[in-house]
């Protein structure tokens, strides 16, 4: 479909098309987090690898479309993936992994920002409802709780190391809560809202596309559990419109589900 | 666990060396960041309108895929020396 026929094309029938195009994009990410899992990482990776390049191909050969913003912001868990599976160093510690897989994806993130307006908008501004956005924050405790219950991971770092114990929560709040919040709510999720106008359909495009960075972990439950939370941060962050208490509530659930409860439970 | 290291990265890092991914799976992010590079000048060479949006969009690639290329060399000159 080139550009022109589609500006012909009344609004309404342009929605659904819009709404086709990202399903079959965040099925082929699917796809590729599947691959990963049961095929192996070459697989995964070079489906990566396609997804990302099919994704950039197909934003700069269309002109008007409305899901092209969608495209670029489709390519951040593609890069996140193909970072993750390269630079990683098993004979370094997995706390720096965090930084050498962000920092890169941090860049590609402002490079997206710098092209869909939609993205973040006023997120990070300074929350008007400040007690609000505390109490978002402070059930991250919860769910931090409920994830470790049901996912069991083992600990990041062992809490008596209090050193260590710091650098890995530190990374964790940036290069984990703040950077997936930004990617997923403040640039997946914003970028949909803008494409459909639904707000519902916003929050369900961002929490299946979150999940779906969870297909490659070992418990099927992960998924799934993944995609209730992407859901409940995507609706608040949805209803607030802002980003800061769900950053702070990741920031705390993964904390506590990767340091601090598995030293707990012992 | 989070979305960036799952269990089939941490597996992937754990199972495979380093010098088999990079020569695998790093060779393919290679190709693909001279492929954007190449197209990236070819926008550039050809002009127009939308060359700096279209720059742009490939950087959103490009510059990760160097600094992970960065990173897979830096990481292979440690291992020999």
């Amino acid at each position: 479909m080139t550009a022109a026929r589609m500006s012909t094309r009344p609004a309404e029938q342009l929605v659904p098309r819009s709404i086709a195009t990202i399903a079959g994009y965040v099925a082929a990410l699917f796809v590729a987090e599947l691959l990963l899992a049961e095929s192996g990482f070459l697989a995964g990776g070079i489906s990566h690898v396609l997804l990302l390049l099919t994704l950039l191909a197909h934003y700069v050969t269309t002109e008007d479309a409305p899901y092209r913003p969608f495209l670029l912001a489709l390519t951040l868990p593609s890069l996140m993936r193909l970072v993750s599976l390269t630079v990683t160093v098993v004979d370094l510690p997995p706390v720096l992994w965090l930084a050498m897989i962000g920092i890169p994806t941090s860049l590609a993130t402002l490079f997206v920002l710098r092209l869909v307006p939609a993205g973040l908008g006023s997120l990070l501004d300074p929350p008007s409802d400040l007690p609000l956005q505390v109490v978002v924050a402070l059930s991250g405790i919860v769910h931090g709780i409920l994830l470790y219950l049901i996912l069991r991971p083992a600990a990041l770092v062992p809490l008596n190391e209090p050193g260590a114990a710091l650098v890995a929560m530190l990374f964790l709040v940036l290069f984990v809560a703040a950077l997936e919040e930004v990617i997923f709510r403040g640039v997946v999720q914003a970028v949909a809202l803008e494409i459909t106008g639904s707000r519902v359909a916003a929050i369900v495009i961002g929490a299946v596309v979150y999940a779906c960075m969870f297909v490659s972990a070992d418990s099927p439950l992960a998924p799934l559990a993944m995609l209730a939370i992407g859901a409940l941060f995507g609706a608040t962050v949805a209803f607030t419109r802002s980003l800061w208490g769900v950053i702070g509530a990741h920031a705390l659930m993964i904390i506590g589900l990767l340091i601090v409860w598995p030293a707990v439970a012992g | 666990m989070t979305a960036s290291v799952t269990d089939a990265v941490s597996a992937a890092a754990g199972t495979f060396t380093f010098e088999f991914r990079s020569t695998t799976l790093g060779l393919g992010l290679v190709l693909a960041l001279v492929v954007l590079m190449f197209a990236r000048e070819l926008f550039k060479a050809h002009g127009g309108p939308r060359t700096p949006e279209r720059v742009r969009a490939l950087d959103i690639a490009v510059w990760p895929l160097f600094i992970t290329f960065g990173i897979i060399v830096s990481v292979r000159l440690l291992e020999l020396i």
